[in-house]
Order: C-alpha cells, then sequence, then structure tokens
C-alpha cells in the first residue's frame, strides 16, 4: 500500500512524515508523533477531546484525515506554551480551576484559543456556542466560560 | 473553618498545571514495547445459546497473537455470580462480551474479531422490569435471590432489601388523604471522557502488571488474580495519576481481567481501549426505577406513613457486590429528610436482556429522590399548602431516629433548603417568560444522600530532606482527592504544599483501600491519611527525643522542624533525624540513612464501626449530606423546550476541606442534573441500543446549561464530628435534587405533574399535550 507524504508545520516545526492514506490525524499525533496531549474519546467527532487548530481553525482530529494535514500548519496543546510561559489561556484556566478530570481541557483550551483569535470579544454565547462541540463531563462548563471571559477582557497577548 | 492552617482553603489543584499543559499522563497515553492491541467481540444478539465458536480462521492470521473465549476464563464473580469475564454458553443482552483478541495492530485485531464464527439459537428475550418480574415473564434469565424471611423470589428477582418502621396500617387509617404515584426514571451511562483502558503485561512467571483507570485498584487486584488463577501477590495494579472521569462506571473490574488473559496468552503487554459504543454497552449504566409511593398525610401537612416499593432494571448481570449495594442504598434516599412515623419500604433488583445497571453517580439515591421530591409537591398542592412549608413541616432533625434507625446527626435539610429558598425568592412569583408561547415558575426539591464511610489505609514516607510522600490507592478521578490528601498532610506538618508529594495508586507500594466510590473517599482517606500522619509523627518524634533531650510527648512539629512545646528554640531539622555518613565512609555519596531502618514511613488504617440502631442491630456506617436545589425556569408549551434562568445549589458539606474543589462538585453535580434530568437516557429497540453514542446520547453541551451568572452555589456547614476535621462526603449529593426541582417548576408553570425522568423535551411536550387535550 502507497504511503501517504504528509508535510506539514507542526507546532511550529516543519515535519516530513509518511502515513498509511486511512490514517487519521488524531492516529498521527498521538501513535507516531507522540503528541498524547490531544485526547482520543469518541473516535465518531462527538466529543472534541481530539480537537487541534488546522490552519488556525479548530478540527477533530479523529475525523480529519492525516493525508489531509499535508500543506497546513497544525496546532496542538503542547505548541501553544513553552516551559517558562503558558498561553493567557492557560493562566486563566489554572487560576481558576476550570477543570476537574482534565481530559477535554486540551480540546477545549484549543477551541477557545480560536475563537479568542478570531473574535477577540466574544459575548457569553459566542462562547458557548465555540466550545460547544467540546464536552466536559465534571464541570458544567462554569469556570471554563468565566476563564474565556477573563482573558478575553484582559485581550490576548 | 477557624483554626487550620491549609484545610478549607480553596488551594490550588495540585493536578491543574499538568492537565492545562497537556502534560497530564492518562491511561490511554500508557505505551509498552512491543505492545499488543485488543479488542473484544460482542453479542448481536439479546438473548441466545451459544452453540458453536470457531476461532480458527482468526488464530491463523499473521500478527493476530491470542484469541480467547469464554472456555478459556471459567471465572463466575461472587455475589451472585451470575456475570463471567467472556460469555459461556450464553449470551444475555446486545454488547456481551463472547470473545476477544490481541494483535499487533487494531486493524488486525479488526479483522481477527471479524473471522470469528459464532453460532447462537435465540432465547425468548424480557426488557421490561415488571414484566420480567411477573408469572408472565418469557423467560427466566438467572436464578432468583433470596427476599423477604429468607425466601427465594419470584422470576428474575435478583436482590430485595426491605425496611419498616411503626405500623403502617394504623399510618394511613389515621391520614385524612391518601397520595399515591408512580414514578419512573430513565437508563443513564456515566459517559466518562476518558474510556475504560487497561494495559497488562504478563511475564513468563505470571507476574501481571496492569496500567488502567480504575476507581477500585485493589478490586481490580484481586479480581484478576481469580481469573487468571494466580496469588494475588502476582498482580500490581497501576493506575496513572490522572483519571478521565468516572462518577461510578470505572468502579470494579472492567476491560482489565481480559486484557490480562489475552497478555498470558501472547506472553506480551496488550492494550484494551474500550469504544464509546462499547462504554455505553458494555461499562455500567445507571439502573432504571420504577417507583410505587403511597403517602398518608394529616390535613396540616404531617407525614403519617409512607409506603414505597421499587423495581430497579438490572439489567442482564450483576456487577458483583454492586447489584445488592444499589437494592440497599437507594432506600437511603427516601429515609434522610423526613419524619415518617409508620414506613415501609421494599426495593427488588430485576434481571432484563439489556447493559448491566451499576454504580452511577447518585448510586439509586438519586432515582428515589426524584420520586420523593416530587411526591412532597404533589402533597402541597393536594393540601393546598406551599411545597416549601410541607417539607419543613417534616424534617428529621439532629437526635431524631429516622425510618431505618439512624440517629441523625449534623443534619443539613434545614439550613440548605432555606438558603435555596431565600436566593431563588420563593414565595416572589416568577418573572413573566421571555417567550410568548412559554409558561414560567419556581420549583424546589431537597437533596439528601448517604456517604458511605468505609475501610482504608495509607501512608507518609519522610524524606531525607524533610519533605513528604502520601501512599494511597484512592484514585483521583477529577475531584481533587489528591490535592485534599495533599492538604491534610500539609495541615498535620504545619508545611507548605510544595514539601508534600502524592504519588500515583501502585498496589505494589501504596496499601489497601476499598476503592473510589460512595462519596467515601473524602471521609476514609482523610482519616487515613490523618492517622498515619499521627504514626508518621510518632515515629518523627521518638527519634528526635534523644537527640532534643525531651519526652516524645512534648514535641511538636512545624515548617520541617521538631521543636519542644513552649520552647521553640530546643529544635531540629526533620532532615537532620536522617545520617549523612562521613565524607569518604562507604557510600557517603549517596544520601543519608535512616538510623536503624529502611525507610521514615507511618502507616495507618481506618475501620469504621457500624453503627447501632435503638435496639441494637447493627446498621452500615453512613452520614448524611445535603444539597437542596431551586429553579426558575420557563417552558415552551408546544416544543416542551426547558429554559432555566437561574438554578440555585447549595450544599452542606460538613467543614468543606478545599472551598474550591467543594464548589467544583456542586458545578458539575447541577451539570449532572441537568443532564441526567432533562436530556439523557439510553434507548433500546428489542434490546439494540440506538443511542450509543454522544451525538444521540446528549450529555449537556457548553450550550445546554444556564449561563454563569444564572447558577448561584453556596454552602452551609454542619458540625459533623465524625468527619475528618468535620468534613461529609458531598460527591454524589449534588446531583439528588435537580430533576425533582424542575419537574416541580413545570408542574407549577403549566399545571402538568411529568411522572417520568429525564424530562425530555418530547416527553414534556407530549404531557402539555395530553393535559391541554384532557381540558377541552
Amino acid at each position: 500500500m502507497t504511503k501517504a507524504e504528509v508535510r506539514a508545520t507542526i507546532n511550529g516545526r516543519e515535519r516530513e512524515l509518511r502515513v498509511d492514506p486511512w490514517r487519521t490525524l488524531l492516529e498521527m499525533l498521538r501513535d507516531d508523533m507522540e503528541l498524547t496531549g490531544t485526547k482520543l474519546g469518541c473516535e465518531a467527532g462527538e466529543c472534541g477531546a481530539c480537537t487541534v487548530l488546522m490552519d488556525g481553525k479548530p478540527v477533530v482530529s479523529c475525523m480529519s484525515l492525516a493525508a489531509d494535514a499535508d500543506g497546513r500548519t497544525i496546532e496542538t496543546i503542547e505548541g501553544i506554551s513553552t516551559a517558562e510561559h503558558l498561553h493567557p489561556l492557560q493562566d486563566e484556566f489554572l487560576k481558576l480551576s476550570a477543570f476537574q478530570c482534565g481530559y477535554c481541557a486540551p480540546g477545549m483550551i484549543m477551541s477557545s484559543k480560536a475563537l479568542l483569535e478570531h473574535n477577540p470579544h466574544p459575548t457569553e454565547r459566542e462562547i458557548r456556542e465555540a466550545i460547544a462541540g467540546n464536552l466536559c463531563r465534571c464541570t458544567a462548563y462554569v469556570g471554563i466560560v468565566k476563564a474565556i471571559q477573563n482573558v478575553a477582557a484582559e485581550g490576548v497577548s | 473553618m477557624v483554626d487550620t492552617y491549609i484545610l478549607g482553603k480553596s488551594e490550588l489543584n495540585i493536578d491543574s498545571p499538568e492537565k492545562i499543559s497537556g502534560r497530564a499522563m492518562y491511561a490511554i497515553d500508557m505505551t509498552l514495547p512491543g505492545m499488543l492491541q485488543a479488542r473484544v467481540l460482542r453479542s448481536p444478539r439479546a438473548h441466545a445459546k451459544i452453540l458453536s465458536i470457531d476461532t480458527s480462521a482468526a488464530k491463523a492470521i499473521p500478527g493476530v497473537l491470542a484469541v480467547i473465549t469464554g472456555q478459556d476464563l471459567p471465572f463466575l464473580e461472587d455475589f451472585p455470580g451470575d456475570r463471567p469475564t467472556l460469555a459461556l454458553d450464553r449470551v444475555c443482552y446486545i454488547g456481551d462480551a463472547v470473545a476477544a483478541v490481541a494483535a499487533e495492530t487494531l486493524e488486525l485485531a479488526e479483522q481477527a474479531i471479524a473471522a470469528i464464527k459464532v453460532e447462537y439459537e435465540d432465547l425468548p428475550a424480557v426488557f421490561d422490569p415488571e414484566v420480567a418480574m411477573s408469572e408472565d415473564t418469557p423467560v427466566v434469565i438467572h436464578p432468583s435471590g433470596k427476599g423477604p424471611g429468607g425466601k427465594v423470589m419470584g422470576n428474575n428477582q435478583a436482590h430485595w432489601y426491605g425496611a419498616a418502621d411503626g405500623d403502617l396500617e394504623k399510618g394511613f387509617a389515621e391520614a385524612d388523604l391518601i397520595v399515591e404515584n408512580r414514578f419512573t426514571t430513565g437508563m443513564a451511562q456515566c459517559a466518562p471522557m476518558e474510556p475504560h483502558v487497561a494495559l497488562a503485561d504478563v511475564d513468563i512467571y505470571d507476574n501481571c502488571v496492569i496500567y488502567c483507570n480504575t476507581q477500585t485498584p485493589y478490586l481490580v487486584k484481586q479480581r484478576v488474580a481469580e481469573i487468571l488463577k494466580v496469588s494475588p501477590h502476582k498482580i500490581r495494579v497501576v493506575v496513572p495519576p490522572h483519571i478521565g472521569g468516572g462518577f461510578g462506571c470505572k468502579t470494579r473490574i472492567k476491560g482489565e481481567g481480559i486484557a490480562s488473559a489475552l497478555s498470558r496468552v501472547a506472553r506480551k503487554p496488550v492494550k484494551l481501549v474500550y469504544s464509546r459504543e462499547e462504554v455505553f454497552a458494555d461499562t455500567t449504566v445507571k439502573h432504571p426505577f420504577v417507583i410505587y409511593i403511597k403517602d398518608g398525610v394529616k390535613k396540616d401537612g404531617t407525614l403519617v406513613a409512607r409506603s414505597i416499593r421499587a423495581i430497579l432494571d438490572a439489567g442482564a448481570y450483576t456487577d458483583g457486590t454492586v447489584g445488592g449495594l444499589v437494592t440497599r442504598n437507594a432506600a437511603y434516599g427516601a429515609v434522610g429528610v423526613y419524619k415518617v412515623p409508620n414506613f415501609k419500604l421494599d426495593n427488588f433488583r430485576v434481571y432484563t436482556n439489556k447493559p448491566v445497571g451499576g454504580a452511577f453517580r447518585g448510586f439509586g439515591v438519586a432515582q428515589t429522590t426524584w420520586a420523593v421530591e416530587s411526591q412532597m409537591d404533589i402533597i402541597a398542592e393536594r393540601l393546598g399548602m406551599d411545597p416549601l412549608e410541607v417539607r419543613l413541616k417534616n424534617l428529621l432533625v439532629d437526635g431524631d431516629y429516622n425510618p431505618e434507625q439512624y440517629l441523625m446527626d449534623a443534619v443539613g435539610s434545614r439550613p440548605t433548603v432555606e438558603r435555596a429558598a431565600e436566593l431563588i425568592e420563593w414565595g416572589k412569583p416568577a418573572d413573566a417568560p421571555i417567550s410568548p408561547t412559554a409558561k414560567r415558575a419556581k420549583g424546589i426539591a431537597i437533596g439528601c444522600k448517604h456517604f458511605s464511610i468505609q475501610t482504608s489505609s495509607a501512608a507518609i514516607k519522610v524524606h531525607e530532606d524533610g519533605s513528604f510522600e502520601v501512599r494511597s490507592s484512592v484514585t483521583d478521578i477529577g475531584q481533587g482527592s489528591r490535592t485534599v490528601m495533599a492538604q491534610i498532610v500539609a495541615e498535620e506538618f504545619k508545611v507548605q504544599m510544595s514539601q508534600v508529594r502524592v504519588i500515583r495508586v501502585d498496589t505494589d507500594v501504596t496499601p489497601l483501600d476499598t476503592g473510589q466510590s460512595g462519596s467515601s473517599t473524602t471521609v476514609k482517606a482523610g482519616h487515613a491519611v490523618r492517622l498515619a500522619c499521627k504514626e508518621t509523627k510518632r515515629q518523627l518524634f521518638e527519634r528526635a527525643a534523644t537527640l532534643l533531650e525531651a519526652a516524645a510527648g512534648d514535641l511538636d512539629t512545624a515548617g520541617g522542624r521538631v521543636f519542644v512545646k513552649g520552647s521553640p528554640d530546643r529544635s531540629i531539622a526533620i532532615q537532620d533525624l536522617f545520617r549523612k555518613l562521613p565524607m569518604g565512609a562507604p557510600g557517603y555519596e549517596y544520601g543519608p540513612f535512616l538510623e536503624n531502618s529502611s525507610d521514615l514511613v507511618g502507616g495507618a488504617m481506618f475501620y469504621p464501626q457500624n453503627e447501632r440502631g435503638p435496639k441494637g442491630e447493627p446498621l452500615p456506617k453512613v452520614g448524611f449530606s445535603y444539597c437542596s436545589q431551586a429553579v426558575d425556569l420557563e417552558v415552551d408549551v408546544e416544543t416542551g423546550r426547558i429554559k432555566i434562568h437561574k438554578l440555585v445549589s447549595i450544599l452542606d458539606p460538613g467543614k468543606p476541606m478545599n472551598d474550591q474543589l467543594a464548589i467544583g462538585q456542586i458545578e458539575g453535580g447541577v451539570g449532572f442534573g441537568i443532564g441526567t434530568g432533562i436530556l439523557e437516557e439510553m434507548s433500546f429497540r428489542d434490546g439494540k441500543p440506538t443511542n450509543a453514542n454522544l451525538t444521540d446520547y446528549r450529555i449537556p453541551t457548553a450550550l445546554d446549561v444556564p449561563n454563569v451568572d444564572q447558577l448561584v452555589f453556596d454552602q452551609v456547614e454542619t458540625n459533623f464530628a465524625y468527619g475528618p476535621y468535620g468534613a461529609k462526603g458531598i460527591g454524589e449529593v449534588v446531583v439528588c435534587a435537580t430533576s425533582a426541582a424542575i419537574a416541580n417548576a413545570i408542574r407549577s408553570a403549566t399545571g402538568v405533574r411529568v411522572v417520568a425522568m429525564p424530562l425530555t423535551q418530547e416527553r414534556v411536550a407530549l404531557a402539555i399535550a395530553e393535559y391541554e387535550a384532557s381540558r377541552v
């Protein structure tokens, strides 16, 4: 079986990978690149735990083919902070203890990041719409929405 | 909380930094070199004999290294021993595990599953528990258990629990009004975001290491030992510190036995990750209930008699002791709030050919609360009284014996419901609805759930730098128990949180515990850690006493030093209790040793004694926590859609260990309460699940819960002397009242009493349409 060539910028670095054409972006990230921050929850695009940014837009990586990442820019949770500096969203989620089990956190943070980059001053309704595809079973979204509101109020650096 | 160093404060969850960075390791992230992937073949039949299983084609596929069936694992779990690890000669529901394979890749494992040929012969099936327990049942799935008087019960009746007090007939005779109703609840799934994972590695000596995301590590250890027929000392269960939710469905053994058995055949590590569909079909679900409740009341609203008959839909099997426990513990939802002098309760758990009922946040109490708290409003309405007034009139108070003969203590019903009423402005009519086709009103309900007071043990190791390591086998499914354990150690030794590390659960290192269930963790692990600190201090003080020339009893510790009480200048650093070898001595560069020992570890066990009723009868040791809720909502009379304008949830946590984490439980409880109250219900057609995925089975999204300023949370403290530092267990009580509060508001708004939960849009719309039609 011919492998698909994927040339993509992943978390700021040019990468070249050869993947089976049926392989999902989630499998490529988690299994081939060991970027396990992106989570698997349903393999059907229902829960949003696997959300990553493709050219700045949130996609559920379990429903995207790895081959479709060719020529694109992919950002995962591992790419938005350094050992010294957290993304402002991460800072705020941390401060509010917005998550409990934390399994939805990486996907939720990526969806929120895309939202604020596209719409820096969203209404609460717009925030809720933006994260409606990211299921959290622990929190009723209280701290999550508040954290996004706080970051929006301060402006994303 | 007064006079504490660190407890009761909103200490940051110690796991949050890992979780927000994507670094947090979950079981699903674990891999081992040479690891195989497992898949399970599941029954497409609701009830059938297995005539034959042919695995030869599957075994012949290159890269498939293990194929097992029930014949390889002839193990039945005890209590009551109805469930094999893999089906033996019969399947009892759609999703029942029949065979399992391990292969080099997931694709190969799926090919192998497809290559297994199973011949079935259909048997009659039954899906309605009331039919299943009747004389007319088309089939008896398993032998019945024992009921009242120790007699074997009728068809398909697995478990029974009964309680009685006073004289029921006399009570009903004295009543001015009899109110009888039938309530039902739907089947729900815990739906944790991380599916069930088991990565097992069995070596050539049958030593088995299992990495998994269980809520009950020591139970997995025991059961896997039984399944593999090896001594438990060969089984090591390791739980990565982070678990992606549990809520009950990760208690007891799930995929761990199958993964271990496959690994023993292949002698390679085997990873089994449940698909979302498997999480729905083959982990345990919330028991659907049918609840018949009959009350006798006086004109002034005084309850004089209550009888309850609840039928629990067990599904096809029993999840070990959980079946009997849910049957028993559901009773707590009927006895913790109100005085009822004449009382009778009978709970029956009944087999059907559906997924297995097990532990689910609320543990039966959420279901009985739904019925009781709907019923209290119906009584109020029939008597023309205010629903809050009827409730307040009948409350149990400290010092009362409840209908099960528990001596009530630290009762939080009145302060929580009064605070909820105050914050929802009870008595003031709701504002006008926003939608022209909607009606708006308020509703209120009291939640009360027992928390199990169970056995646990813990150990504290003092490191040579004076820092502390906590060893406990309580897993943290997100609620923050690791943080609370660290806070207790920080409190006891008066040190910063950064001086305390909680290691991951590993049954080779962390001591015996009875599992993360029944809202038990705070109390049992809290006490175990507290007692372990006490023992550790004893050892520390004994070592320091000689050096400080003081009696051990005169010593205390703070900030990493042991000192003589009253003379803080007579002190020694904890690290100086370890002996540094002189430079040049053999081994001097490896770090300090501990004189006459290997480790400074203080361990302790917490073992609660049973309670006794007034006549000396033994009762399981439990406490009661309370969470009252009030809601202001509008319901669209055409579509049945519910819009919550305000939801108030008031918790009695005893004394909270960590304010922020306690509020987190209230928040999550509201999400869970709304989900199971109005959105979530597993549905079936002839036993086949029709919504076993997260699109068709809708847990709340951010759009399904009220806005942040529409949710109002508060806590009122009670004095629970038995709890560690006064704390109660709170993880489940927060889900119990929501559905009844919503149903009560719908009734006030529309005149329609919905008796089936969840209050889905369709169900509410139909009920309103029927009601309107009946009025024409």
